[in-house]
C-alpha cells in the first residue's frame, strides 16, 4: 500500500512538471516571408558560387586544373552568377 | 608370369589403398571439391573442407561420413549438382556454402547484376540527359548570340559586376 | 518503480500524440503558440521515457525478479556495469532504449533550434547583418562587402533552415516516437510481471554479451540507427514545406554525418567484438543482423557523397531526398528484422509478435515520403546540366551506383531464404560465398573511384589535368601491386587492393601536400612556417574535404586489413603438456592447464609459450568458460596483435579420450588495420564535422589574400 502511494504521488508530481513545462512556453517564431525566403536562397545560392570559386581558385593554384580547365570553370562560374544575380534583380 | 605380374600390382595397389585409408585423412583432404562446397551445420559456419572449432560438434561426423559415402558409393558417377542436392535435401540449404547455381537459386546470383546493369544504364541516361541539357543550353546562347551581335546590356553588366565581385572575392580571401 | 515506469511511457505517449497534434493543427492555422506548445511537448518527451528508463535499470539493479524482463535478462552475480548492459540486451528493453536515443535525439534538435532562433534574432537585429539577411534593397543583392558578413551569413543560413523546418521536423519525429511508444506501452512492455511464482534468481545475461564492446557496441549501433529519423525528418518537412534554396541539405547532410559517425563505430565494434568474442577468428560472416546495419550504412554513405552534387551544382535532388529516405526505411527494415526473426541470425532478438506493427509502420512510412515526393517533385527539379563525361559529377554518379548495387546485392540476399520459401516453398540459404562473390569486386571497384574522384575537376576534366594527376598515383599503385606479387601473395584480390590502397594512399598525399605547398608559397604555415603548421592550415580551411580524404584514408586502412584475410592460416590440435604447434612464424607450447570456479562461470584456461625462431615471444592464456545461471560455455580468445599479423588462440575444448585440451590457432595477417582504419574513420569525420576556420580577413598579409591574390588577372585577362 506505502509503495502505491509513493508511485501514485510519483505519477502525480512528473504530469505536474511536464503540465507546467507546457503551459509555460512562450511563442513560437514563423519563418520569413515567401518572397524574403526567395531572396534568401538566391544569395546562398550566389555564395556556394563564390564557395566554388575559391575551391576552383585553390586547386589552380595547387596545380590540380590545367589553365585551360581553370578558364572554362571560372567562365561557367561566372555565367552562373551572373544568371543569380538577374534573378536577385527581378525579386528585389 | 604375366598373370603373376598382374595379380600382384592388384594386390599391392589394394594394400596402398588400404593403406592410404587407414592413415584417416581428413575426408577433406581426399575429397576437397566437394568438401568446400558444403558447410558444418553446428552453427560455426565453416566449410567442410576448414576446421571447426567447437569440440561439441555432432554434425561433422556425419557429414564426413555422407561426403565418403557420395564419393565411394554409387553417387560418386554424378554431376557436382546432384551430388549437392543430395546434401541439400538430407541437412537443409543451409549446408550448402554457397546457393545452387541451377533452378530457382540461380535467381539469387543474377539477380545483383541485372541490377548492376538497370544502375549503369540509368547513369549513363542521366549523364546523357544532363549532357544534352548542357548542349541545348550552349546552343541557346549561341543562338542568341548570332540574333544579337552582342548579349543583352543587363547581360553584359550583370556579368561585369560578377566578375569584378570575383576579382574582390579571390583578393580578399 | 515498475508502476511509475510504465505511467512514464503512458505519459510520454500522450505528449508525443499530443505533440503531433498541436504542431499539425499549429502548422495548418499559423498558430505560433500552438506551435510553441507542441514543440514543448516533444522535447518533454525526452525526460519521461529518461524517467522509465532509470525505473526499469533501477529494477534490475535491485534484482526485482517479478519483473519478466529483469528474470529473464539478468541474475544475481552479474557485475553492475553488466546490469546496465541488461537494458538492451532484451526485445523489450532495447525497445525502451531505442524510443530513449530517438526522444534524445529530438530533444537536442529541438534544444538546437530554440538556441538558434535565439542567435539568429541577436545576429539579423538592427545594426547587425539588417542589410545582409532582412532587407530587399540593393544592398542585399551583392555578395556582402566584408568577409566577416559574409561568414557570418554563411553560418546564419542552415541555422535558418533548422529552425524554420523545426517544427514540421518535431511532428515527424513525433510521429517517429508515437510509434516507438506505442510498442513500449502495448506490444513489448518492458515493465510487464511474472504471471508465475517469482524465482529465486533470472536466467542471467547471455554469455556473449558480457564483455567491454558489448557494453558500448549496441548503444553506437542504435544511436546511429536512431540517429538517421532526425536528417529523415528535416528532408521530409524541407519536402513537404518546399523550402527554398540548398541549406535544408546542410542541416541534413550534419545529421546524418552524426548518425553514420555511430553507426560507422557500432558495426566495427560488433566487429572488434564478434573477432574477440565468437572465437571463428574471422570479424564479419554476413548475418542477417550485421547486413541490417551494414544497409543504413551504404545508402548513408552513397548520400553523404551524392549532397556535394546538390550544394555544389543544384544536381541529383530527387536522388538525394530518396537515399535519405531509404536510409531511413532500411534502419527500420533492419530493426524489423532483427527483432521479429523474420530471417533466421545468431544476433537477432527471440521471435515476437511485433512484426505486423513494423509493416505497419513501414507501409505508413513509405506512403508519406512517396505522397510528399509526388506532391512535390517539382520542387526538386534539377538546375544544372553536366558540361562533360570525365568530371568530378560522373565520379560521384559511378560511386553511388556502385554504392547502391552493393546495397541491393546485401539486401537480396538477406531477403533471399524469405523470397525463396514463398515461391518455391522450399528455403534456400545464403551464405559468405555469395556475398563475398558478388560484393568483394565491387568494392574493389569503389576504392578505385576512391582515387579517382578527388582527382577529377567539377564540371570538366581535360586529358592534360587527366595525365598531371593520375602518373604519379597509378605508377605507386602498378608498383606496390607487383612488389605484393613478389612478396607470396598469389590471390588476385589481395594483389588488386593493395595495388589500389596504393593508388589511393598517393592521390590523397597529393593533395595534402599540394594544398600546403600552396599555403607556405605564400608565407602561409605559421610562426614555424613548416609542413605540419601549413598541413594543419590545410584542414582547418576547409575541415569537410580534408576530413573527407581522412576518412578515406581510414577505409583504405581498413580494406588492406579485409585484403590481409585472403593470406590468413589456421590448424587445431590437441596440446596435452609441453605439446607443440606450429602456425605463421609461431611455435606454440603447451605450459599449462588450469580450471577455476566463481560464483558466475567455471572456467579451463590453457597456458601457452609463443616462441619464433626459438626465441621466447609472449605468454597468452585461451580459456573456456561455463556461465552457470544461463548454462552456456564461451570460449575466451587470447590475441597477440602486432602491425603484421594477429596470433588468435582459442581453446576449443577437450579431447574426449584423452581429456587433452584442443587448441585452435589462426594467424590473421594485417587484422590490426581494421581497427587503426575504423578509428582514423572516426577522426576523419568528428573533422569534417567541424565549421570551417577561414584563414585571418583580408587582411594586409593574410595568408589566403596573399595566395589568392597574384594569378587572377593572369589568368582572366
Amino acid at each position: 500500500m506505502g509503495t502505491g502511494l509513493v508511485a501514485a504521488f510519483a505519477c502525480v508530481f512528473l504530469t505536474a512538471m511536464v503540465a507546467y513545462f507546457l503551459l509555460t512556453g512562450g511563442e513560437a517564431q514563423l519563418e520569413d516571408s515567401p518572397r524574403e525566403a526567395e531572396l534568401r536562397a538566391l544569395r546562398e545560392r550566389k555564395r556556394t558560387i563564390y564557395d566554388n570559386l575559391r575551391d576552383l581558385h585553390f586547386e589552380f593554384l595547387a596545380g590540380k586544373l590545367g589553365e585551360e580547365d581553370y578558364r572554362r570553370g571560372r567562365g561557367a562560374l561566372e555565367q552562373e552568377a551572373a544568371q543569380v544575380t538577374r534573378k536577385m534583380e527581378g525579386r528585389a | 608370369m604375366n598373370r603373376f605380374w598382374r595379380h600382384s600390382a592388384l594386390i599391392l595397389l589394394a594394400m596402398v589403398l588400404c593403406a592410404g585409408s587407414l592413415r584417416a585423412d581428413p575426408v577433406a583432404d581426399r575429397y576437397p571439391q566437394l568438401a568446400d562446397r558444403l558447410r558444418c551445420t553446428c552453427g560455426c559456419d565453416t566449410p567442410m573442407s576448414g576446421e571447426c572449432e567447437t569440440m561439441k560438434c555432432s554434425t561433422r561426423k556425419a557429414i564426413d561420413a555422407d561426403i565418403v559415402w557420395v564419393e565411394t558409393g554409387p553417387m560418386r558417377n554424378d554431376r557436382m549438382a546432384v551430388k549437392l542436392q543430395y546434401f541439400e535435401q538430407k541437412y537443409g540449404s543451409r549446408i550448402l556454402m554457397a546457393p545452387p547455381t541451377s533452378g530457382f537459386g540461380m535467381v539469387v546470383w543474377i539477380m545483383p547484376w541485372v541490377a548492376a546493369a538497370l544502375g549503369l544504364w540509368l547513369v549513363f541516361f542521366a549523364i546523357r540527359y544532363w549532357r544534352k541539357r548542357a548542349l541545348q543550353g550552349a546552343a541557346a546562347l549561341s543562338g542568341e548570340e548570332s540574333a544579337a551581335a552582342a548579349p543583352p546590356a543587363g547581360d553584359e553588366a550583370a556579368l561585369k559586376q560578377v566578375r569584378a565581385e570575383m576579382d574582390r572575392e579571390l583578393r580578399g580571401l | 518503480m515498475q508502476l511509475f515506469g510504465s505511467f512514464a511511457i503512458l505519459l510520454a505517449l500522450v505528449l508525443a500524440g499530443y505533440g503531433v497534434l498541436a504542431g499539425i493543427f499549429g502548422l495548418a492555422r499559423r498558430d505560433t503558440r500552438l506551435i510553441a506548445s507542441a514543440q514543448r511537448a516533444a522535447m518533454a518527451v525526452f525526460p519521461v521515457v529518461t524517467v522509465a528508463v532509470f525505473c526499469l535499470v533501477g529494477l534490475i539493479l535491485r534484482n526485482d525478479f517479478t519483473i519478466a524482463y529483469v528474470a529473464e535478462h539478468s541474475n544475481r552475480a552479474l557485475p553492475f556495469y553488466y546490469k546496465i548492459a541488461v537494458l538492451w540486451s532484451g526485445q523489450e528493453g532495447s525497445l525502451l532504449f531505442w524510443t530513449w536515443l530517438l526522444s534524445g535525439y529530438a530533444f537536442i534538435a529541438l534544444l538546437g533550434a530554440r538556441r538558434k532562433a535565439r542567435g539568429i534574432a541577436e545576429a539579423t537585429a538592427p545594426g547587425n547583418l539588417a542589410a545582409a539577411t532582412a532587407g530587399a534593397g540593393a544592398a542585399a543583392l551583392a555578395v556582402p562587402a566584408t568577409r566577416a558578413a559574409t561568414d557570418e551569413e554563411e553560418a546564419l543560413s542552415p541555422r535558418l533552415a533548422h529552425r524554420n523546418l523545426m517544427p514540421l521536423a518535431a511532428v515527424i519525429l513525433g510521429a517517429i516516437e508515437c510509434f516507438f511508444l506505442l510498442l513500449n506501452n502495448f506490444a513489448a512492455s518492458p515493465f510487464v510481471t511474472l504471471p508465475v511464482a517469482t524465482p529465486p534468481d533470472g536466467n542471467g545475461l547471455n554469455p556473449l554479451l558480457q564483455y567491454a564492446q558489448m557494453v558500448i557496441h549496441p548503444p553506437m549501433l542504435y544511436l546511429g540507427y536512431v540517429g538517421f529519423s532526425v536528417p529523415f525528418a528535416f528532408c521530409l518537412a524541407a519536402l513537404i514545406k518546399r523550402y527554398p534554396g540548398d541549406r535544408w541539405i546542410h542541416v541534413t547532410r550534419r545529421w546524418t554525418m552524426v548518425a553514420w559517425l555511430f553507426l560507422t563505430i557500432g558495426i566495427v565494434l560488433g566487429g572488434n567484438w564478434a573477432y574477440r568474442v565468437l572465437g571463428w577468428g574471422g570479424y564479419w560472416a554476413w548475418d542477417p543482423v550485421e547486413n541490417a546495419a551494414f544497409l543504413p550504412w551504404l545508402t548513408a554513405t552513397a548520400f553523404l557523397h551524392s549532397v556535394m552534387m546538390q550544394e555544389k551544382r543544384g544536381m541529383l535532388k530527387v536522388w538525394n531526398v530518396w537515399l535519405v529516405f531509404a536510409t531511413f526505411l532500411l534502419a527500420v527494415f533492419g530493426d524489423f528484422i532483427t527483432r521479429t526473426g523474420l530471417v533466421a541470425s545468431v544476433h537477432a532478438f527471440a521471435q515476437s509478435d511485433i512484426g505486423p506493427w513494423f509493416v505497419a509502420f513501414f507501409i505508413v512510412a513509405l506512403l508519406v515520403c512517396g505522397w510528399a515526393y509526388f506532391r512535390n517533385r517539382d520542387f526538386l527539379k534539377s538546375e544544372n546540366a553536366l558540361e562533360s563525361t570525365v568530371s568530378r559529377e560522373s565520379g560521384f554518379l559511378f560511386n553511388n551506383f556502385i554504392l547502391l548495387v552493393i546495397t541491393f546485392a546485401v539486401l537480396w540476399g538477406t531477403v533471399f531464404p524469405v523470397v525463396s520459401e514463398w515461391i518455391e516453398g522450399q528455403k534456400i540459404d545464403v551464405g559468405r560465398v555469395f556475398f563475398d562473390r558478388i560484393n568483394v569486386p565491387l568494392f574493389l571497384f569503389l576504392l578505385f573511384l576512391t582515387g579517382v574522384g578527388p582527382l577529377l575537376a567539377w564540371r570538366r576534366t581535360s586529358l592534360n589535368s587527366l595525365k598531371r594527376n593520375f602518373t604519379a598515383p597509378a605508377f605507386v599503385g602498378v608498383l606496390v601491386a607487383a612488389a605484393s606479387l613478389l612478396g607470396g601473395v598469389r590471390d588476385p584480390y589481395p594483389i588488386v587492393c593493395f595495388g589500389l590502397a596504393g593508388f589511393v594512399l598517393t592521390t590523397i598525399a597529393m593533395e595534402f601536400t599540394r594544398g600546403a605547398a600552396v599555403i607556405r608559397r605564400r608565407g602561409g604555415g605559421g610562426i614555424l612556417g613548416g609542413w605540419p603548421a601549413a598541413l594543419t592550415q590545410l584542414t582547418l580551411r576547409n575541415t569537410r574535404r580534408y576530413g573527407g580524404y581522412i576518412v578515406h584514408v581510414g577505409i583504405i586502412l581498413i580494406a588492406i586489413g579485409i585484403a590481409g584475410s585472403g593470406l590468413n592460416q589456421q590448424t587445431q590440435g590437441a596440446m596435452p603438456y609441453h605439446a607443440q604447434m606450429r602456425i605463421g612464424p609461431y611455435t606454440l607450447v603447451s605450459e599449462n592447464y588450469t580450471q577455476n570456479d566463481n560464483a558466475n562461470y567455471a572456467s579451463n584456461s590453457l597456458e601457452v609459450a609463443v616462441e619464433r625462431g626459438g626465441q621466447y615471444v609472449t605468454t597468452m592464456y585461451p580459456a573456456r568458460r561455463f556461465y552457470k545461471a544461463s548454462n552456456q560455455d564461451q570460449s575466451m580468445v587470447a590475441i597477440r596483435s602486432t602491425p603484421l599479423a594477429d596470433l588468435y588462440l582459442v581453446y576449443a575444448g577437450n579431447d574426449p579420450n584423452s581429456g587433452d585440451p584442443i587448441l585452435h590457432a589462426y594467424w590473421n595477417p594485417l587484422m590490426v588495420w581494421i581497427w587503426i582504419g575504423a578509428v582514423v574513420t572516426a577522426l576523419g569525420t568528428l573533422l569534417a564535422m567541424l565549421p570551417n576556420r577561414r584563414p585571418s580577413g583580408g587582411a594586409p598579409g593574410g595568408v589566403a589574400a596573399k595566395a589568392a591574390a597574384a594569378p587572377v588577372e593572369e589568368v582572366h585577362a
